[in-house]
């Protein structure tokens, strides 16, 4: 396919600038060890690199749209799941420090926490269901080592590698 | 994304635990150089030891199951009922680490003064952001 000349000429105007920059952009990564990325900018990049090793792996198209959204609703998952531990521990932090809390009061907390994690967890464990209905072995062993990076910043949030945290996770990832 | 969904699974299985962890070195650190009478102080601080025995305890009670869970996880053709029958012993566990951690909580609060508690467990600070403040 070719493209008019106009098109041509008027995409040859922003081209160059286009090239130089690039060129630059490189020039600068190859000076420089740290590519000079907003976290958000990182992030994005992130999941459209993994988003890019889905359609590597799984080559039917159209499975590999449904991997690319289940992507982004793990994503919406996780971020709400980090929220709500989050808000969870606040408000713990909170009781701690009232000298005056009873055990009520934590109990109430607790039973609503309890409600939040079947929440979460029946909705992981649905993601996992339909991402393992849309591959075969050979790409879920080829998948599930794939590390998305923005996602592990959103664990990280929750200290679960901290020292002490009894949770022992990545360490032990298959 | 499989590995994400893995920590993930897992952090939710131990959530109560994790909340109800204060940080134990600084409060046994503010105990030490707070809690002026010496016989509470002493009875404080085994309280904070006896809190990190318990971590320590539910710790390696979950690193033992952790690998079988992570075996599950990491085949594809493994059922969810299955995955939900080995999260029991980590959300049972995780409860009752609780259920022990909110025990020494209240027996500290029996040792220390409604002062020295303030100073031990102070109100939490404002969300952090993610950005240094400079000074």
């Amino acid at each position: 396919m070719t493209l008019p000349s106009s098109s041509f000429a008027a995409s040859s105007r922003w081209l160059a600038p286009a090239l130089a920059l690039a060129l630059a952009l490189v020039a600068g990564v190859g000076c420089s060890s740290k590519p000079t990325l907003t976290p958000e900018q990182q992030a994005q990049a992130d999941v459209t690199e993994y988003q890019a090793l889905i359609r590597k792996v799984v080559a039917d198209s159209a499975r590999a749209d449904k991997l690319v959204s289940l992507t982004n609703e793990l994503q919406t998952l996780v971020k709400q799941g980090v929220a709500s531990a989050k808000d969870y521990r606040a408000k713990v932090a909170v009781l701690d420090s009232n000298h005056e809390a009873t055990r009520a009061d934590y109990q109430t907390l607790i039973n609503q926490q309890n409600t939040a994690r079947e929440t979460f967890l029946k909705k992981a464990m649905a993601l996992r269901e339909r991402s393992a209905s849309l591959t075969t072995d050979a790409e879920w062993e080829q998948l599930k080592k794939a590390r998305l990076r923005v996602l592990d910043t959103d664990l990280e949030e929750l200290d679960v590698l901290a020292p002490g945290t009894p949770v022992v996770l990545t360490r032990h990832f298959p | 994304m499989l590995i994400a969904l893995t920590a993930f699974l897992l952090y939710h299985f131990g959530s109560h635990t994790a909340a109800l962890t204060p940080p134990l070195d600084r409060t046994a650190a503010v105990i030490q150089k707070d809690v002026a009478d010496e016989t509470r102080r002493k009875q404080a601080l085994a309280i904070v030891d006896r809190m990190k025995a318990t971590i320590k305890a539910s710790a390696e009670q979950r690193s033992q199951s952790v690998a079988s869970l992570n075996d599950l996880l990491a085949k594809r053709t493994t059922p969810a009922s299955q995955i939900e029958h080995a999260a029991q012993p980590f959300i049972g566990e995780d409860r009752a680490t609780a259920e022990k951690l909110l025990d020494l909580r209240f027996e500290l609060k029996s040792v220390l003064t409604p002062g020295e508690w303030a100073k031990v467990l102070p109100p939490p600070v404002t969300e952090r952001t993610g950005t240094k403040k400079t000074a």
